[in-house]
């Protein structure tokens, strides 16, 4: 299991492992701090609203509650920058508007997104900070162990115990620093894996989802109508397209054959047998052609199952060894389409098929990310590399097929390998 | 006689160069694809070319527009195009230039050997070829006050292999009558029709054909 691992930690371009072993650190403490800041004046923003409410029952309140509701939006939206920057997804709320207008918000306590964004204040000012408190101190932790060696000498003696064991020699200071090392991986992790759950809270709180105009829902819904059916027909020509080159083909082919078996039978019936058994296979390869297509349009393993554990089992049962890894960021989004599913199983399913049949690897590597906007694929072996596109390999097929849905298809595959095959289907929403 | 292939399926292309070679014809170039097509066809001019209508790249009717082309610079260059379905506009632009030398068939014919290599043989000779699904496609599209109505049902079975490219004893012979009513029932299409009556061999179904189409 730790050859994939290692091969592809081996291939990975120098930015690429970088930005896996910082990549996410940086931004997350930023944010991190940030929080820590926000939440803080949150603290004051919510004491504000609690009195400008209590205001309000002798009247006075109202007055203020206008200007108290806009700072409030300002740091929400602030905030959901932030939000929307961490988890690369954009992240909006919807205000009731003047007239319906929702470019000029309203502002009221009467607003569900204003209500929410009271609540969020709250969370953020309270369990937002102690998060971000957490956060912090695991990095000074970290930083206090590995600057040992520049400070424990000038540290009083009487407060040499700074840390958990007594630092009062060169070996321990170093030892410390080598502790310091593991200390301040654990806590990059921390920090990423709390800025993440904090972002996540916030976007489950921040977004009030909008009460659009009818109008303009119709405008919307018949619009991605239109490109539904626009997908459907491409769909529809590219399994028109398969038969044609399959099956069909395939029968015209066994046909002809036929119609030279009856001559041979008259004029060389020795030939006979042999054009049989030709024929025969060719038969069977326009039926195995077939299957596959009817499999293809809708795989029964995605309805039982789901596309990750059906792709879990496609991986499980290939000849080469192949490892996945699967990222799924779309928890909250609705399920892909049917169509999109089948058409990611399918690209992974062929290029799986074409690492077993001809790229003589010993291992393989599926990738799979499923974001709320599309999915992407990413499958790569260590094999002999040179995958064309022509060579019957399937490729054209997976082309023609995510191309339906307007994704991308690239294969790399120098003589000597490896080959990599990357996909991105858009989930049409 | 030197034959071109143009299909791309591989194993329909294989199965027509064993079919071919094996009656005794030369292969003198196989293609499996539009844009080479025409460059093939202009440089080897074949006594005969076996082109299917939709080829890569754009999968659409690469083969026939390289026909087309290749027939406007080498007039009458026999060609025999195959097709998956039967297009009435695919006919219509074949025949638009001249129907001498051009065969329409549906692919499936290529099981039906004996008539395959006789089509082939036909359209070489500078004959018709033209599928029985296309002639009745243009048959059917007349309706109403149309003078095909006015033709027995003999009269249209008579016309529809005529305009298929039959000679007369085929057309006999596939009736199960005399040849002498075959000629009686032509004459009396082509009073009916108000066709050139003088006209005969492929000039006959060329003017049955523009007849059809018009």
């Amino acid at each position: 299991m730790s050859l994939p691992l290692f091969t592809t930690l081996r291939r990975m371009p120098a930015r690429e492992l970088s930005r896996r072993l910082f990549g996410r650190f940086p931004q997350a403490i930023g944010y991190v701090v940030l929080c820590l800041g926000t939440g803080l004046a949150g603290l004051g923003l919510f004491y504000l609203l609690v009195v400008t409410l209590a205001l309000c029952l002798v009247g006075t309140g109202f007055l203020l509650l206008p200007l108290v509701l806009r700072l409030l939006r300002r740091v929400a939206e602030f905030h959901r920058r932030r939000v929307s920057r961490i988890l690369g997804t954009e992240v909006v709320t919807h205000y009731r508007g003047v007239d319906g207008d929702t470019r000029r918000p309203r502002l009221s306590m009467g607003d569900p997104a204003v209500r929410k964004d009271i609540v969020w204040l709250l969370a953020h000012s309270i369990l937002g900070t102690t998060l971000c408190v957490a956060a912090i101190s695991a990095c000074g932790g970290a930083v206090n162990w590995l600057s040992a060696p520049l400070w424990w000498r000038l540290a009083p003696r009487e407060r040499d115990a700074v840390i958990i064991i007594t630092v009062d020699s060169w070996p321990k200071a170093i030892g410390a620093m080598f502790v310091g090392v593991v200390y301040a991986a654990v806590a990059a992790g921390i920090v990423v894996a709390l800025a993440r759950v904090h972002a996540l809270g916030s976007r489950k709180v921040l977004v009030t989802r909008a009460r659009v105009p009818l109008e303009q829902r119709v405008q919307e819904l018949s619009v991605t109508r239109a490109e539904a059916l626009d997908a459907h027909d491409a769909e529809l020509r590219r399994i028109e397209r398969d038969l044609h080159d399959g099956a069909q083909a395939g029968i015209v082919a066994v046909s002809l054959r036929l119609g030279m078996i009856k001559r041979a039978l008259k004029a060389r019936p020795d030939q006979v047998p042999e054009m049989v058994d030709a024929t025969q296979q060719l038969a069977q390869q326009a039926l195995e052609s077939l299957r596959q297509l009817v499999r293809g349009i809708y795989p029964p393993v995605l309805i039982d199952r789901g596309l990750i554990d059906a792709v879990r089992a496609l991986t499980a049962l290939n000849e080469v060894p192949t490892s996945i890894d699967i990222e799924d960021d779309a928890a909250a989004a609705p399920r892909a389409p049917a169509a999109v599913e089948a058409a990611a199983y399918f690209v992974v399913s062929e290029a799986l098929t074409n690492v077993a049949k001809h790229s003589g690897a010993d291992s393989a590597l599926v990738r799979l990310r499923i974001g709320a906007r599309s999915i992407s694929i990413h499958v790569e072996d260590d094999g002999r590399g040179g995958a064309s596109e022509h060579a019957g390999s399937g490729i054209m097929g997976v082309r023609r097929r995510v191309a339906a849905f307007d994704g991308t298809t690239e294969l790399v595959s120098p003589p000597g390998g490896p080959t990599v095959l990357r996909v991105e289907i858009p989930c049409g929403s | 006689m030197r034959i071109l292939i143009a299909e791309d399926n591989a194993l329909l292309r294989e199965g027509l160069v064993l079919l071919l070679a094996g009656e005794g014809h030369e292969i003198c170039a196989t293609v499996d694809n539009g844009t080479d097509l025409l460059p093939a066809l202009l440089e080897h001019r074949p006594d005969a070319a076996v082109v299917d209508v939709r080829l890569p790249p754009s999968f659409r009717d690469e083969g026939l527009r390289a026909v087309v082309e290749a027939r406007r610079q080498i007039p009458e260059l026999p060609v025999l195009v195959l097709s998956q379905y039967v297009e009435r506009a695919y006919a219509g632009e074949l025949l638009a230039q001249s129907a001498s030398g051009v065969g329409y068939l549906l692919k499936d014919r290529v099981g039906n050997t004996e008539e395959f290599l006789e089509a082939l043989d036909r359209i070489a000779a500078g004959g018709t070829a033209m599928d029985p699904e296309v002639i009745s496609q243009l048959m059917i599209r007349r309706a109403g006050d149309d003078p095909l109505s006015t033709l027995t049902q003999r009269e249209r079975e008579v016309l529809a292999l005529m305009a298929e490219g039959q000679s007369n004893p085929v057309i006999a012979k596939s009736l199960f009558i005399a040849e002498s009513s075959v000629n009686k029932h032509i004459g009396s299409i082509f009073t009916k029709l108000d066709l050139p009556t003088s006209a005969s061999g492929h000039r006959r179904v060329l003017a049955v054909l523009t007849y059809l189409r018009a």
